[in-house]
């Protein structure tokens, strides 16, 4: 097997500086211009295996590897890297990680560069690939500059020119909002359609893998344990969901109708199968466009009473190099309240959340935390009340042991000895990391990082938790610990402000939405009512949660538009067919 | 050139003259549109040391003048002209500060790489060059992710000077350790894009031509040092008097 191809023989491997293998005999071959997904949990190998895929092990990474890997006919082991990197390109999870250079021209030319391609050819090459990602005219720019689709793209392009037979994307979504994550889509999508690259992709969310992919495949501890079509793969969605894989909306919906013996045909995996599906179901069942009532809202129970924990008037943000980032915000946050801040990337998000612990100061108008003016309190005061969860654990550990690291908080509370222990324990417990206390904070790997981040946190018992996009949210398992927790935090009366690009998570936990667009709030709803407000969210760039699209699809059989969760979409067919019958 | 004005700017001591030169340079600024609020910033930070500098300067030297203020223990004595030294001790340092500013914020890093191939420096130097330039914006935003990440957690970075040191230097390890897992990660993504350090050969994107006014602004920048030179040396003008 030979031409644009990878073929993975038996292939085991394990890093210089590990015990455990974390490949274990893949087998695995991908045709030529296939599609193939990979899947999986934190940690189970998925990173490695693209290494594996573009040559980098085992000639960049030290350890001990096993097997065989052909990529195009040639087994990277007999070959040097730079002759596999002509043949396999990979993007990296983080584009900025990639970048070698200090313009979009240069960082495409770097590796036409490397390999001496003529001046012609390589200006031919350049446009094009810049053409195919969709950013020509930004020769010039700093790569660091561009938005967050626009750096993947750009990462993208630099491997594309190379024009190499295999692509490996290592989550290419991922950290990315609604509209950059449409930006790069389509542009895989058009490279499988138009040069036919075989590319083989890892990312969390399925909903979009299933759009592209013609083969998945479930890695978990360095194994490949089921494999298929998206359409057969997700036949087994019970036993998936224990394998800590998100399931595809629509598809949950499916498996719910099944098990209660309303649906008998396969599990629909993408939004047009399961409009299909429901339509079958509740055939029959119809309301003329011209008839068709406002957007029909669930009845609203919440009541939430009127205590303010955070209050802003009038906040505006400017960064010192001059970039507005807040302009005019008006915002209260009652006690006890669970808020979504959503946005685009760049929306502002992020600058708001610091501005709660007085991280920064508002260049104008004020925000009153617990009744203190964060301009006039110090961080130090303002931590007892609010605790920040970072994006990146990476960026929130700095201490040596897990112990040090959790205490580290709650000895600048000034807390007693005896008290730090106590809350240090109860932490870890929560997240079920007790067993780690005494590991090196540094030593420990993905998941563990989160939950000891999020752990250092908790401990602090604030009355106000934001979560800033956590990449917790992206595994299946951590993203259900957290989010019960934040849950139970809520339950006992902490407001909980939760920034993320998942409305999934959003629809599911969150009661209320604040969506901000360029600095300004432009939508501040119940998170139901959001939803059924397509305009503004597309308007801010948001894409409803899956299930949620599919009931506005269905709105002219009556479905309510803000259907915001799987449950309630199963009532509604439930409720439907009752009526027909 | 930005060394010949720098240096233009340090040798002018004579007041009048090192405030039209700061004049003009700060026409430059606003021709450059560097944002205002990042200047004040700027301007702010450099104050205190300056006024350490200027300050440590003036109590430990004499400038005769036509009042005395006051007379230390250690001989020196505070006149109106130590004050005028002051300022000029300033302007001088805003000047050169707002020439490499300008530099900074209208030349690309990019240019300065091809600049450095253009005087046919080994690929590995020039490359070792754009390297650090992005180490730097790496570091920085990293030491800035942590302490915001201690400032999260009630960790204050106020006090005594040797408090604040002691607390900036529990940074080293985890920034280190960011440093290292940034590293391995661009030299994973340059060996993924054929990048070696072996001679292969190689060619580049980005040709390097002089125009006229490079060459306009090089001969009036360095007319200007020569001029300045022999006006202050030669001549002892636009020294502080």
């Amino acid at each position: 097997m030979s031409g644009k191809t990878v073929v993975i023989e038996d292939l085991w491997w394990r890093y210089e500086d590990g015990e455990e293998w974390v490949l274990r005999g893949i087998d695995l071959k991908v045709g030529e211009r296939e599609v193939v997904g990979v899947i999986g949990p934190n940690g189970a190998g998925k990173t490695t295996l693209c290494l594996a895929m573009t040559g980098l092990i085992p000639h960049a990474v030290t350890g001990e590897m096993k097997g065989s890997v052909y990529i195009a006919g040639v087994d990277t082991r007999k070959v040097t890297l730079r002759e596999i990197v002509r043949r396999a390109g990979m993007l990296f999870q983080n584009p900025e990680s990639q970048f070698v250079t200090m313009s979009v021209l240069d960082e495409v030319a770097f590796g036409l560069e490397n390999f001496g391609y003529s001046y012609n050819e390589m200006w031919n090459r350049i446009r094009w690939a810049l053409k195919v990602v969709g950013l020509p005219g930004y020769d010039e720019k700093h790569p660091l500059a561009l938005s967050s689709g626009q750096k993947q793209r750009l990462a993208l392009s630099s491997i594309l020119a190379l024009r190499p037979d295999v692509l490996v994307l290592d989550e290419p979504l991922s950290n990315l909002d609604g509209p950059s994550q449409e930006e790069v889509f389509s542009t895989i999508q058009n490279l499988k359609e138009t040069l036919g690259t075989t590319t083989v992709i890892v990312e969390h969310n399925t909903e979009e893998l299933v759009r592209l992919a013609d083969r998945l495949v479930l890695l978990k501890d360095g194994e490949i344990i089921h494999t298929g079509a998206p359409q057969r793969f997700f036949q087994e969605a019970d036993s998936l969901a224990g394998n800590d894989v998100w399931i595809p909306q629509v598809t949950e919906l499916g498996y719910r109708l099944s098990e209660s013996g309303l649906w008998e045909e396969a599990l629909p995996v993408t939004l047009e199968a399961a409009q299909d599906m429901i339509g079958s179901l509740v055939a029959g069942k119809s309301q003329p466009a011209s008839t068709l009532p406002k957007p029909q809202l669930f009845a609203e129970t919440l009541q939430m009473p009127r205590d303010p924990v955070i209050e802003i008037r009038h906040l505006s943000y400017t960064y010192p190099d001059g970039t507005e980032a807040l302009c005019d915000i008006n915002l209260i946050i009652n006690r006890g309240e669970y808020v979504a801040l959503l946005g685009q990337n760049g929306s502002g998000k992020t600058t708001l959340a610091k501005h709660f612990l007085g991280l920064l100061k508002p260049t104008s108008g004020q925000i009153m935390v617990d009744g203190s003016n964060t301009r006039q309190v110090s961080t130090k005061e303002l931590v007892s009340r609010v605790g920040y969860v970072f994006q990146n654990p990476d960026h929130q550990l700095f201490c040596g042991t897990v112990e040090e690291e959790v205490a580290y908080g709650l000895r600048n509370l000034g807390l007693s000895p005896e008290d730090v222990k106590m809350r240090m324990h109860e932490a870890l417990v929560a997240v079920e990391t007790s067993h780690l206390r005494q590991m090196m904070v540094f030593s420990l790997r993905g998941a563990a990082r989160q939950r000891i981040a999020l752990a250092s946190v908790l401990a602090m018992q604030p009355d106000i938790l934001i979560v800033d996009e956590p990449s917790a949210c992206q595994e299946k398992r951590l993203s259900d610990l957290l989010m019960r927790l934040l849950r139970d935090l809520n339950a006992s009366g902490k407001s909980i402000i939760l920034a993320t690009h998942n409305m999934r998570l959003v629809a599911e936990n969150a009661t209320r939405v604040v969506v901000l667009d360029g600095g300004r709030i432009v939508l501040d709803a119940l998170t139901r009512v959001a939803f059924a407000e397509a305009e503004h969210m597309e308007r801010a760039g948001l894409k409803p949660p899956q299930i949620t699209q599919l009931a506005q699809r269905l709105a002219d059989r009556g479905c309510p538009l803000n259907v915001s969760t799987v449950d309630e979409a199963f009532d509604w067919v439930n409720q439907a067919r009752g009526e027909l019958i | 050139m930005v060394v010949c004005l720098g240096a233009v700017a340090f040798m002018i001591e004579y007041i009048y003259a090192s405030l039209v030169l700061l004049a003009l340079v700060c026409v430059g600024l606003a021709l450059a549109r560097i944002p205002g609020l990042f200047l004040k910033r700027i301007i702010v930070a450099m104050s205190g040391l300056l006024l350490i500098a200027a300050l440590s300067h003036a109590f430990f030297s004499q400038v005769p003048g036509r009042f005395t203020f006051f007379t230390l223990p250690w001989g020196s004595y505070f006149t109106e002209r130590t004050l005028l030294f002051i300022v000029t001790f300033y302007s001088r340092f805003l000047t050169a500060s707002f020439i490499s500013l300008i530099f900074l914020c209208t030349t690309r890093e990019a240019d300065v790489v091809v600049a450095l191939r253009f005087l046919r420096l080994p690929y590995v130097v020039c490359f070792a060059a754009a390297f650090i330039l992005r180490l730097i914006s790496i570091l920085i935003d990293a030491w800035w992710t942590l302490v915001e990440a201690q400032r999260a957690r009630g960790m204050e970075f106020s006090g005594s000077l040797r408090e604040r040191l002691k607390r900036l230097s529990e940074l080293a390890s985890p920034l280190l350790a960011i440093m290292f897992t940034k590293i391995g990660e661009v030299d994973l993504a340059l060996q993924g894009r054929g990048f070696t350090l072996q001679a292969v050969p190689r060619t580049q994107v980005r040709h390097l031509r002089w125009n006229i006014c490079d060459y306009v602004f090089l001969a009036s920048t360095s007319a200007l040092f020569i001029i300045v030179a022999i006006v202050r040396y030669a001549y002892d003008y636009l020294s502080f008097r």
